[in-house]
């Protein structure tokens, strides 16, 4: 089931057949039965109508004094019977529609007993019957009981329910073809929103538009809003992988000059090192732009990653690289507690191993015997989830208040950067920068650089 | 020391064994982690310089097997990626340091001497045992602060000693700290070497700075 849509119809079309069949079954139902009462109350009527005309002939047979009204009854085989027996005996009268009908219908009642029965025949028919058991007071003063018994083929009931069963299949199934139809059209109505959002996406992956725009249904708006960001973080993104290619470019030209140059004479060893230097550089430059480049999964709703498992692994890393310094690397929490295991930032593993692993590394290689770690959290009104702050500290030499605004500056290039300066901070700052938080160089207590970084939460 | 290679790039690799061996080294190199791993398996080994983008077997997956086998000698890391997740990684398989590509000869050698000296307990990039002292980056040898000369097989014995100072030290280990292959190995020759060494050492028989154990081996003295 790829489709929406045919899941949709399937689902309403599957409950209008349900829905349709079960009204079908009850109407069928209500039929036979509201009938059956029918018949029975004209079989009922009949009787009493006879029972209203009976008298004993002269030889003491019980049977109509008068005609009766109903000519069915005259016509032989008509399919409407009548019968007076006495109980246990042979029919004392019969109707005249009986002569010649191989029907049976000696049935038994006491008196004052109603008995409606189905009576199968033997050439594959069915009466409906109505026995009645009458006491009757003779002339010659015996009591005598009396069956009387009135009967209807049902061939054409029978075969009045068939027809009108073939016009309710028929009906339903008209019913039925209308609504699927509508509901085709409900549906087609309703996914069109979603047409309408692939077609503008389509217009989209051409170029021909920006953004997803319109008026979106509710359950769509979300939908259209995390799409439109998406494309935004994906236009940033080239954006910015345009604005390193340029910078790459720009920065490998000066050495690349140099190097022409120092190549136009003749090369002399004393022009190595020089050659050598600006190869450094542009080995630096390339270093730098490629960090850029592969940092920073711009896209909203990037998975949160918890911070203290990353704050350990670098650490766990540093302790290793920095073995032979034996310096204190510790993690603190609130107040120098522990530190929060939940507090998580939106934000890529990778680059958040960046980040921690840039300072940390620095504060380590400035340190003297410390470097401290804490973890923190901060919060604005309106914030589900709360920011996190991280101060790396070391009791090494400190950065001059002079120096702490360039040391972080972002996107300086590297050719005019200040020699010597680690690319690790400037990498710090990017990173920050790209997901919305901010980085201070302060005085530590320690005696060395604090870094403060603070990612905002949501 | 013996010291194993494991790089694909021939060039790269081929420096790396020049420098290493110029330090004074016995160098085992290996194209690929396969043969990477078959050689630190099968040949002692006292430091491997893995790089992580390798054929057949990938360097991450080549120091979680060593590790996983009982290998405790330091590895350095070889990696174009620097990006602090693949240090990280890289650290965690079991690798003791890293220097990312493209790198400077001396910074690998400097590293390793660095990653040898830790595995040996030594602060101090000088290495020093009783009266003698080793500089691994000069392969400056001094006895009581005197300037000591020694060949190659010489230092190679001496460089083994001192980082396994205060630890006997068998014949066979010192072999194969003298020769690369099993062929030349013989320990008339150690004994040969040895006994030349404590002449240079000791002339005048002054600080014994080398015990013999019989039938165990020797030990370089740390008290002085």
């Amino acid at each position: 089931m790829k489709s929406l849509r045919a899941r949709l119809l399937l689902a309403l079309v599957s409950l209008l057949v349900l829905a349709v069949a079960l009204a079908l079954v009850a109407m069928d139902f209500r039929f036979r039965e509201v009938g059956r009462e029918a018949r029975r109350d004209f079989l009922q009527a009949l009787n009493l109508a006879v029972l209203g005309v009976v008298d004993e002939d002269g030889n003491g047979v019980l049977r109509p004094a008068t005609p009766l009204a109903e000519p069915r009854l005259g016509t032989p085989r008509s399919g409407l019977y009548l019968l007076i027996h006495e109980r246990g005996a042979a029919p004392s009268w019969q109707s005249t529609s009986l002569a010649g009908a191989n029907v049976q219908l000696l049935l038994d009642a006491v008196p004052g007993e109603k008995q409606l029965l189905e009576v199968a025949q033997p050439d594959g028919s069915s009466l409906l019957a109505l026995a009645q058991g009458v006491a009757w007071q003779g002339l010659d003063g015996r009591r005598r009981e009396y069956v009387f018994v009135a009967a209807e083929d049902q061939a054409t009931y029978f075969a009045q329910l068939r027809r009108l069963r073939g016009q309710f299949l028929a009906g339903g199934a008209v019913m039925l073809g209308l609504a699927a139809l509508v509901i085709a059209l409900v549906v087609g109505f309703l996914l069109q929103p979603l047409r309408r959002m692939e077609r503008q996406i389509a217009a989209v992956e051409l170029g021909e538009r920006g953004a997803l725009d319109g008026d979106w249904p509710r359950e769509l708006r979300g939908v259209a809003q995390n799409l439109n960001a998406l494309l935004q973080a994906e236009r940033e993104r080239a954006e910015r992988y345009r604005n390193t290619l340029g910078n790459l470019a720009h920065s490998l030209k000066t050495p690349l000059s140099v190097l022409r140059t120092l190549l136009g004479s003749p090369p002399a060893p004393e022009k190595q090192g020089e050659m050598s230097k600006q190869v450094d550089r542009m080995q630096d430059i390339v270093q730098h732009q490629l960090r850029r480049a592969t940092t920073g999964s711009l896209a909203p709703g990037v998975a949160w990653t918890p911070v203290l498992p990353v704050l350990e692994d670098v650490l766990g890393a540093l302790r290793k690289v920095y073995a032979d310094r034996r310096l204190a690397l510790q993690i603190a929490g609130e107040g120098g507690g522990l530190p929060d295991q939940e507090l998580a930032c939106p934000m890529d593993r990778g680059d958040l191993l960046e980040l921690v692993g840039n300072l940390a590394d620095n504060a380590c290689k400035f340190a003297r015997a410390r470097v401290s770690v804490s973890l923190t959290a901060w919060s604005e009104p309106g914030w589900r989830r709360p920011g996190v702050q991280l101060c790396v500290e070391d009791d090494g030499p400190g950065i001059d208040a002079a120096q702490r605004e360039r040391i972080l500056q972002r996107g300086v290039r590297l050719d005019e950067r200040v020699a010597g300066q680690g690319i690790g901070l400037a990498m710090v700052a990017d990173i920050v920068s790209v997901h919305g938080g901010s980085v201070a160089v302060e005085a530590s207590a320690l005696g060395g650089a604090r870094f403060v970084v603070r990612l905002p939460g949501r | 020391m013996r010291v194993l290679v494991v790089e694909d790039e021939a060039a790269l690799r081929a420096a790396l064994v020049t420098a290493l061996q110029a330090a004074g080294y016995l160098v085992q190199e290996a194209p690929d982690g396969e043969e990477g791993l078959f050689a630190a398996t099968e040949y002692p080994c006292d430091l491997a310089v893995v790089d992580l983008g390798l054929p057949r077997l990938p360097g991450l997956e080549l120091i979680r097997q060593l590790r996983a086998a009982g290998k405790t000698f330091p590895v350095l890391v070889l990696t174009a990626r620097d990006r602090w997740q693949d240090k990280v990684e890289g650290l965690q398989a079991g690798a003791d340091d890293y220097v990312t590509k493209p790198f400077h000869v001396e910074e690998v050698l400097a590293r390793v001497q660095a990653l040898l000296r830790r595995a040996g307990g030594h602060a101090d990039p000088v290495l020093r045992a009783g009266v003698v002292s080793v500089d691994p980056r000069t392969q400056a040898v001094a006895v009581d602060g005197a300037p000591i000369e020694l060949t190659t097989f010489e230092y190679r014995l001496l460089e083994y000693l001192i980082h396994h100072a205060g630890e006997v030290v068998t014949k066979t280990e010192l072999a194969e700290r003298l020769y690369p292959d099993d062929a030349e190995r013989d320990s008339n020759t150690v004994e040969v070497f040895v006994g030349r060494l404590r002449r240079k050492l000791d002339p005048e028989e002054r600080w014994h700075p080398i015990e013999t154990l019989r039938g165990r081996g020797y030990r370089l003295v740390t008290g002085s």
